[in-house]
């Protein structure tokens, strides 16, 4: 067999283009390409995205039909709790809003929100960041945290084109968020561990970590808002160090079937 | 009129892979619908025919991913050129009662070589052409991974129907009163 045949002379070509390609691209000169792509195929990605609601999760239901019952029973404990929970809240609520006019302090602060429609993920299933249908021209930067469900942190845009946004989701492992457990006050780093969920790291051993506990922003560095839920303890565990405490963190959000997003312009 | 029809059905596939199976699938066991494009374009309309299919797809899958335009489009032609060397050797077309557990093998051990090249490459891009970015990591063991070989292995036969029906509608020779 002849190596230099017609067909090994097309492929070894093409991998040069290629690696031509990847050098260029490689410098930084992929942002017109991939902004100009995902402008003309955005619609075509809404519309995917948005029929593909009706169908979703079926092939992940058939894979776990057998932790429904359990799964079941442990939510509805957590709702009772949560019950419990809210109406404490409320109460709180109320003292705070009274103590606040009492003291002449400013109302808290809404923040401005952008919602937009995710159009596309991760194509190689590691499901670690998105693409949202709003960019530049709706005044969104790199840096922005993303939520759900009015407080809850999906993640943090990364990457801006004139009418798209590449978002990193928090279960990113290059992610890094600054965080604090509300109950305790004791301060972490969230980031995400290989995509198999969320991890806080940089606990101090003082601290007293528990599980169940919630997890939410700290807003230290200023990158962020202070208060936006990411999820709560799962295990706690040690550093390979030993010089730090480590947890496993469940957020509430399914990263795989998120259709709309708010990405916060002020806080 | 043949080339339309496939780039819109390339398109499609990766639309459909970016977007939806996620959705349907769930984050970590979306099938490798390109991959599956791949092997049925190969087997179809052989490699060399194939080439400007390969790379498109390629190039729109990397538009989508965090990876390097021209990155996931390499991977896509290494694995093209070994998979057809192996159909030169062995005809999996001509055995009826084998072709179709041959592909659901060939897909499913391709789709585990796509994901260990996709690492490889990250590892190098990262390391000689000193870019940010994190590792690809896969976690090879597990039900997830196991599931998404599982669905890019099932899915390459719908594909291959639609490559094999749009090669077939179009390579047919026109009606004799349109000839004349």
């Amino acid at each position: 067999m002849k190596f230099f045949s017609k067909k090994n002379k097309k492929f070894l070509w093409a991998v040069i283009f290629l690696i031509i390609v990847v050098f260029i691209f490689s410098r930084g000169g992929n942002n017109p390409v991939k902004g100009s792509v995902l402008y003309l195929t955005s619609p075509f990605l809404k519309t995917f995205r948005v029929f593909s609601g009706g169908t979703e999760g079926f092939f992940h239901f058939l894979g776990s039909i057998g932790d429904l019952k359990s799964e079941n029973e442990k939510i509805l404990e957590e709702n009772k709790a949560l019950l419990a929970k809210n109406a404490l809240l409320k109460d709180i609520e109320g003292e705070n809003k009274l103590l606040r006019e009492q003291m002449e302090l400013l109302p808290r602060k809404e923040y401005e929100l952008e919602s937009s429609f995710v159009i596309a993920q991760d194509p190689l299933g590691m499901g670690n960041y998105l693409f949202i249908d709003k960019g530049e021209n709706s005044g969104i930067k790199a840096g922005m945290p993303v939520i759900v469900s009015k407080g809850i942190l999906a993640g943090k845009i990364t990457e801006v084109y004139p009418n798209s946004a590449k978002v990193v989701l928090v279960n990113e492992k290059s992610s890094a968020i600054n965080s604090e457990i509300e109950e305790s006050g004791a301060k972490g780093i969230v980031k995400g561990a290989y995509g198999l969920g969320l991890m806080m790291d940089m606990i101090s051993q003082s601290e007293m970590v528990k599980e169940g506990d919630a997890v939410i922003t700290s807003g230290l560095g200023g990158d962020m808002p202070r208060g936006l839920y990411i999820g709560k303890i799962k295990e706690v565990g040690q550093s390979a160090d030993k010089l730090f405490q480590q947890s496993t963190i469940i957020s509430p959000v399914d990263f795989s079937s998120l259709r709309v997003v708010s990405v916060i312009k002020k806080y | 009129m043949r080339n339309f029809f496939f780039v819109i059905f390339c398109a499609a596939v990766v639309f459909l892979q970016v977007s939806s199976a996620g959705v349907i699938f769930g984050s970590e066991r979306v099938p490798n619908f390109a991959l599956a494009l791949v092997i049925s374009l190969v087997l179809v309309l052989g490699f060399e025919k194939s080439l400007a299919w390969i790379i498109l797809t390629g190039i729109l899958v990397d538009v989508y991913s965090g990876w390097i335009i021209g990155m996931d489009a390499l991977v896509m032609i290494i694995i093209a050129w070994v998979v057809s060397a192996l159909l030169s050797v062995a005809d999996i077309k001509s055995r009826k009662s084998l072709f179709f557990p041959a592909l659901f093998l060939l897909s499913a051990g391709f789709a585990l070589i796509y994901d260990i090249l996709a690492g490889i490459f990250m590892h190098v891009a990262i390391l000689w052409l000193n870019i940010g970015g994190s590792y690809f990591r896969v976690n090879y063991s597990g039900w997830d991974y196991t599931f998404k070989i599982f669905f890019t292995a099932l899915s390459v036969y719908a594909v291959y129907y639609f490559v094999e029906r749009i090669n077939r509608l179009f390579s047919r020779p026109a009606p004799a009163f349109v000839r004349k």
